[in-house]
Formats: C-alpha cells, sequence, structure tokens
C-alpha cells in the first residue's frame, strides 16, 4: 500500500522538467487559459501510453527498446534509436544548464563552474543511489513545487472560466503570426507533457523493480492518479503564467523569474521552495533522460543493462550512461542558453513520438504475446486515436517550428 | 506459434524456416543465467533438399548486422563498433520463447565478451 | 505484423523528412522571394519581458521577499541577456535604420545599467525602490512599443 501510495507521488513529482515549466508559464502568459484543453489532451496522452508501457513491461519482462527492435526490425529501429538517443541528450544538457541556473541563485559561482559541479553530482547519484533511491528521492523532491498551485489558487482564477478553457477550441487572435504561434506553443506543450524519454524510463523501471502481470492494477493505478496529479502541476504553472506573469508583462525565460511568483505570495520561505522543486525535479529529468538512452541503447543491442547490477556486470550500459551525462554537459558547456536547447529537444521529441508510440501500441494490443492482458477496447481507442495525434503534431512539429522563428514570434 | 501468422507458400518446410526467422531474429538471447548476451542479428541458414530451408546457427555481433545495413552506413558502423562476430550453432538452443535462451553460458559460448572486458576495469572503481 | 510495423515506421519516417524538408524550402523561398520580414518586434517584445522581469526583481528586493544572492545572480543572469539584446538593437540601429530600433535602443542601454545596478546593491534592498521607479517608467514605455511593431 505504501508502495502505491510512493509511486503515485513519484510519479507526480517527475511530472514537470525545465521544458514543460518555461512552456506552460509561457502559454499562461502569452494565451491566458487558450491552452489548457491542450494540458488535458497531452496528460490522457501519457497516461494511454504510460499505462501500455507498464504493462507490457510488467507482463512480458520487455521494456520498450527490445519492443522496437523486434517489432520493427533492425534499420527502422536504428533510426528511431539514434533519433531518441540524440532527443535524450539534448534534454539532458537542457536540465544540467538549468540545475546550474538554479544553484547560481544559491551561491553565486560562474555559471560554468555549476555545470561541471552539476554534472558530478548527478554521475554520483546513479552510481551509488540504487534504482529505487533514485526515482523517489527526485521524485518525491519535484513535489516542491505544489508551492505553485497555492500559488495559484493565491491568484483567485475564475473556476468557471478555467474550467470552460478544458474544451478544445480556438481562441480569437489578432493575427496569422499569433495563430502560427499558438499553433506551435499547442505541439510543444502537447509534446512536453508526452515526453518519450518519460516513457522509456517508466517501462524499464518497471523491469528494474521487478513487476509482473500482478501488477498491472498497480501500474494503472499509479499511471492514472500520478499523471494526473502531475498535469495540476502543469495546469497551475498556465493559470500563474495568465494570472501573475501575464499582466506583468513577462513571458519568462529563466527559472529564477518563475520562482519570483512563489516569492510574491509567500516570501523568501516560497521563493526557497520553489527553487528547491526545480531543482529537485530537473536533476530527476537528468538522470531519467540519461538512463533512458543508455536503457535504449543496451536493449536494442542486447547488453546487460539496469541498475539492479552492480556496474561491473553491466559495464557496457554503465559506459553509456556515464557518456551520455558527460556528453550532455559537453554541449551545455558551449555557452549555449539550455532553455533555447530545451525548447528545439521539446520539438524533436515530437517528432519522433509516433516511431516509438507505434510498436508499443502494436505489442500491447497482440494477444497473442499479451493473452488476457491485451489492450481492451478503452485502451485500443485511445491508443488509436493517439497515434493520430501525435503522428499530426510530429509532421506539423517542425513546420511550424520554422514558420514561427524558433518558437518566438 | 499460431497457425494465423503462417504466410501462404507451397512447403511446410519453407512455411516453418520463414516463422523461425520472424520469431528469432532481432529477438534477445540470453544464457544458461539469464543475462543477456546479444540479440539475433542474422541467421546461419542451409538449403536441404528434403525441408529447404534450415536455420544453422545465430549470428551475433558487430559483423552481424552491419550486413543489413546499406554499405555507406556499414562503413561507419564498423568504424565505431568493430567486426565482431559470433556464430551459435542451433543446437546450442535450449528453447524459444519471448527470447531466445541457451543452453551454456555466455562465456563459454564467447559471447558478451566486451562486457566482461569493461567490467575488469570497471571493477577498480569503488562501488564497481 | 511485424512487416506492417517496419513499413508503417518507414513511412513515418519518410512523412516526417518530407515535411522538414518542404517546411525548409518553403521557408527559403520566402526568405529569397518575399519582403524580408522583419524580426525586430521578436527582439523588442523580448526586451519588454526582460524589463519586466527585471522590474519583478527590483520589487521583491525592495519588499525583502528575495534573498541578496538570489537577487544579485538572477539581476546578473537578466543583465547579460540584456547585453545580447541591446547589440541586436544597435546592429539594427546602424543597418536599418528602423525607427522602433532608434527609440529602443537608449531604452535597452538604461534597462541594462539598471539591471548591473540592482546586482550590485543587492545587499541593500533600500537601494532597489528607486531603480524599480525608474524601471518602471521604462516598461510603460516598451510594451505599447513591443505592440504596435507586431506583424498583422
Amino acid at each position: 500500500m505504501l508502495e502505491l501510495f510512493l509511486g503515485i507521488l513519484t510519479a507526480m513529482g517527475g511530472f514537470v522538467e525545465i521544458g514543460e515549466l518555461t512552456f506552460a508559464v509561457n502559454a499562461g502568459s502569452k494565451f491566458g487559459y487558450g491552452l489548457l484543453w491542450v494540458a488535458a489532451v497531452g496528460t490522457i496522452g501519457i497516461i494511454v501510453y504510460g499505462e501500455m508501457a507498464g504493462r507490457v513491461a510488467a507482463v512480458r519482462g520487455q521494456p520498450v527498446f527490445n519492443l522496437i527492435r523486434e517489432r520493427v526490425g533492425f534499420d527502422a529501429g536504428l533510426v528511431t534509436l539514434v533519433a531518441a538517443v540524440a532527443v535524450n541528450v539534448l534534454t539532458c544538457a537542457a536540465e544540467i544548464g538549468a540545475i546550474a541556473l538554479v544553484w547560481q541563485l544559491f551561491v553565486d559561482w560562474p555559471y560554468r563552474a555549476w555545470v561541471a559541479v552539476a554534472f558530478v553530482f548527478l554521475a554520483l547519484a546513479v552510481w551509488v543511489l540504487p534504482f529505487q533511491w533514485i526515482e523517489r528521492v527526485f521524485g518525491l523532491g519535484g513535489l516542491l513545487l505544489v508551492v505553485f498551485l497555492a500559488v495559484a489558487v493565491m491568484e483567485a482564477p475564475d473556476l468557471a472560466e478555467v474550467g470552460a478553457a478544458f474544451m478544445p477550441r480556438m481562441p480569437a487572435l489578432e493575427s496569422t503570426q499569433e495563430y502560427l504561434l499558438y499553433a506551435y506553443y499547442s505541439v510543444a506543450l502537447l509534446s512536453s507533457i508526452m515526453l518519450p524519454y518519460e516513457v522509456y524510463f517508466y517501462s524499464s523501471g518497471a523491469v528494474e523493480d521487478r513487476w509482473k502481470p500482478a501488477d498491472v492494477r498497480r501500474n494503472r493505478l499509479i499511471v492514472v492518479l500520478g499523471f494526473v496529479l502531475g498535469s495540476l502541476l502543469c495546469v497551475a504553472l498556465i493559470i500563474v503564467g495568465s494570472q501573475f506573469f501575464g499582466p506583468r508583462h513577462v513571458e519568462p525565460q529563466l527559472p529564477g523569474v518563475v520562482a519570483t511568483s512563489a516569492a510574491a505570495h509567500f516570501g523568501v520561505a516560497g521563493l526557497l521552495i520553489a527553487i528547491g522543486g526545480m531543482f529537485f525535479a530537473f536533476a530527476g529529468a537528468a538522470i531519467e533522460t540519461a538512463l533512458s538512452a543508455a536503457y535504449g541503447i543496451a536493449q536494442f543491442f542486447g547488453w546487460p543493462w539496469g541498475r539492479f547490477r552492480p556496474p561491473r556486470e553491466a559495464s557496457r550500459f554503465t559506459i553509456t550512461w556515464l557518456a551520455v551525462f558527460a556528453l550532455a554537459t559537453a554541449v551545455i558547456l558551449t555557452g549555449v542558453d539550455p532553455v533555447s536547447v530545451v525548447e528545439y529537444s521539446i520539438v524533436f521529441s515530437v517528432v519522433i513520438l509516433p516511431l516509438t508510440y507505434l510498436p508499443l501500441l502494436l505489442v500491447a494490443g497482440d494477444r497473442r504475446i499479451m493473452g488476457e492482458y491485451a489492450n481492451g477496447p478503452i485502451a485500443r481507442a485511445l491508443g488509436w486515436l493517439y497515434m493520430g495525434i501525435v503522428t499530426v503534431a510530429a509532421l506539423a512539429a517542425i513546420p511550424l517550428l520554422i514558420l514561427t522563428h524558433g518558437g518566438q514570434g | 506459434m499460431s497457425g494465423a501468422s503462417r504466410t501462404r507458400s507451397r512447403s511446410a518446410g519453407i512455411d516453418r524456416s520463414i516463422h523461425l526467422v520472424r520469431d528469432v531474429v532481432d529477438h534477445e538471447v540470453v544464457d544458461a543465467h539469464q543475462l543477456p548476451c546479444g540479440s539475433v542479428d542474422d541467421l546461419e541458414l542451409e538449403l536441404d533438399p528434403r525441408d529447404g530451408l534450415r536455420p544453422v546457427a545465430l549470428l551475433i555481433g558487430p559483423g552481424a548486422w552491419q550486413r543489413r545495413l546499406p554499405s555507406w552506413l556499414a562503413v561507419i558502423a564498423r568504424w565505431i563498433a568493430g567486426s565482431a562476430e559470433a556464430r551459435v550453432p542451433w543446437s546450442e538452443i535450449a528453447y524459444i520463447g519471448e527470447r531466445v535462451a541457451l543452453r551454456r553460458t555466455a562465456e563459454e559460448l564467447g559471447l558478451g565478451s566486451a562486457d566482461r572486458r569493461l567490467g575488469r576495469w570497471i571493477a577498480r572503481i569503488p562501488g564497481g | 505484423m511485424r512487416w506492417h510495423a517496419a513499413r508503417w515506421v518507414r513511412w513515418l519516417q519518410v512523412a516526417v523528412g518530407l515535411s522538414i524538408v518542404g517546411a525548409l524550402g518553403f521557408a527559403t523561398f520566402v526568405a529569397v522571394t518575399g519582403k524580408p520580414q522583419s524580426t525586430l518586434y521578436i527582439t523588442l517584445g523580448e526586451l519588454r519581458t526582460r524589463a519586466a522581469e527585471s522590474l519583478e526583481i527590483a520589487r521583491g528586493s525592495a519588499a525583502s521577499r528575495l534573498t541578496p544572492n538570489f537577487v544579485r545572480a538572477q539581476a546578473a543572469q537578466l543583465a547579460s541577456r540584456i547585453a545580447s539584446l541591446r547589440d541586436a538593437l544597435a546592429d539594427a540601429e546602424t543597418h536599418d535604420g528602423v525607427a522602433d530600433a532608434r527609440t529602443a535602443r537608449p531604452l535597452s542601454e538604461r534597462l541594462l545599467a539598471l539591471t548591473r545596478e540592482l546586482a550590485e546593491r543587492a545587499d541593500t534592498p533600500s537601494a532597489a525602490r528607486p531603480i524599480e521607479r525608474e524601471l518602471g517608467a521604462i516598461v510603460e514605455r516598451l510594451v505599447p512599443l513591443a505592440r504596435s511593431a507586431r506583424p498583422g
């Protein structure tokens, strides 16, 4: 029972990372409540695919990238793998940069020094901590972001207006350019909620935690409750963007600026809680992206993998996640703005999303493999509906990125 | 192996072979201790006058999967991953389920040597 | 089943590749043939929000609800971004001579100076009050400027 509770809270705390944080607050600041329905659509999507990934891992003992290779073959699978790893490295780089930005707010060292410290910290954390501790510490630490739920409440939003905004609709905007920007934000926000590394990590984690078919119901509860609660954080950030930052003409690009909303209502305590929550969320995301990349490569090539094995027994896997951290650190040390990096990584994530989800959907629905645990009518209908949605988003993403001058207007 | 997945063809021997190709290639290989030791990157087939194509051995390693890539990509892959290849005779298979399980350990069959070599280095680091 | 999956994924990869190529081609076409669309409005919009963010930091500092180190570090992070915006505006002023750029550049200079001052005097919250007032004035000038520069 405690396990279930912790699992739900961990899923909730791990929902937000620098990309989702930035896009949600900016979405609120630019478009008010206009993108709340996208947050809802994205949340249902990640629940559908998270549940499938967990169920397949519990029943087959196979995480996602094993399935991709089996189902799709070597060449097409290799393209997916390379794309997924590249996107994961980019996202990891952005999170590391964001961690450095956040730590700078506490102690005034140069940014690059903090980046190096972040690398050492993350590598040590994964090396030393057992898998469950990694999940729990950073997942539960991310719950500090609940302070933004409190901020959203304090901003006293009109609940009827908020509720109405969950119905999909297009707001009335002033120009074509603004409609394009709205479309771009829809795709980006959707992507930031349905980031593929979350599904890879969750499915591998299920195997790390040794889930069995009996865990299928627990999987469903964790995914539904954890992600719904997590989406509340996302909704809260949109509301904060709309009610706090919008009237102040702020479209934040720096995590510290977002934290000023907590300071405005709760003083220094609010500020510290917000920054603390951001640190755990970003660090958790950096770890998850690096491990996801390593899981993907190891699983695709059939290497021994997993933190449940001591590093010397899964040596190539270990070198891989260390290399991902190192590569991500190198990328961010070039001085490129972490928020720009994450923006690109989110757009490229949605582009590869259908490539990852299709094999998962096919395997989860295959009665020959899953037996009685294959997709029921709801999972099948939602799975295919979202396959359509993410395909449209994937095709539109890069054109929209270009047409909106890199998402800036 | 259900009848529904069998493709139309003339001889039962070829039927059986195609089945195996689909259910074996690109599947994970585990040894006697349930340790992953690669994927089935390629198959060695033999043409038997009576049964048609018969699988004779599993081919595992970069050398095997590089052959499945377009040539320019194979060159890059060889530069990154080398071209080692291990040949596992069909008789070494214990059973074929979701994974291909082998009778003996990876070490005995010459699989996963890169992992073992690296592992010796990593074991020197505290916590490895 | 498996070969269907391989084929669909390959089609998806091709489709995505085409959409990227198509978008790049379209963007190049527009850039080459059409009137070059000014992206000054983006720079002005960013300047406006950075000014508003500096204002928020100043407000927080004056009200003592931000730690001195936070004020110092955040103002410094903002200052480096404002500096690049200032450079971009100086560029636009000399090359395109656009009126909006000419108006905005001195504002960006003042904004940069104020933000740096905010960082330097982070330990004395009372010093933030006059900075806050002047930042407020700058924001009030930048908001309509950024809005009018937007296309459509």
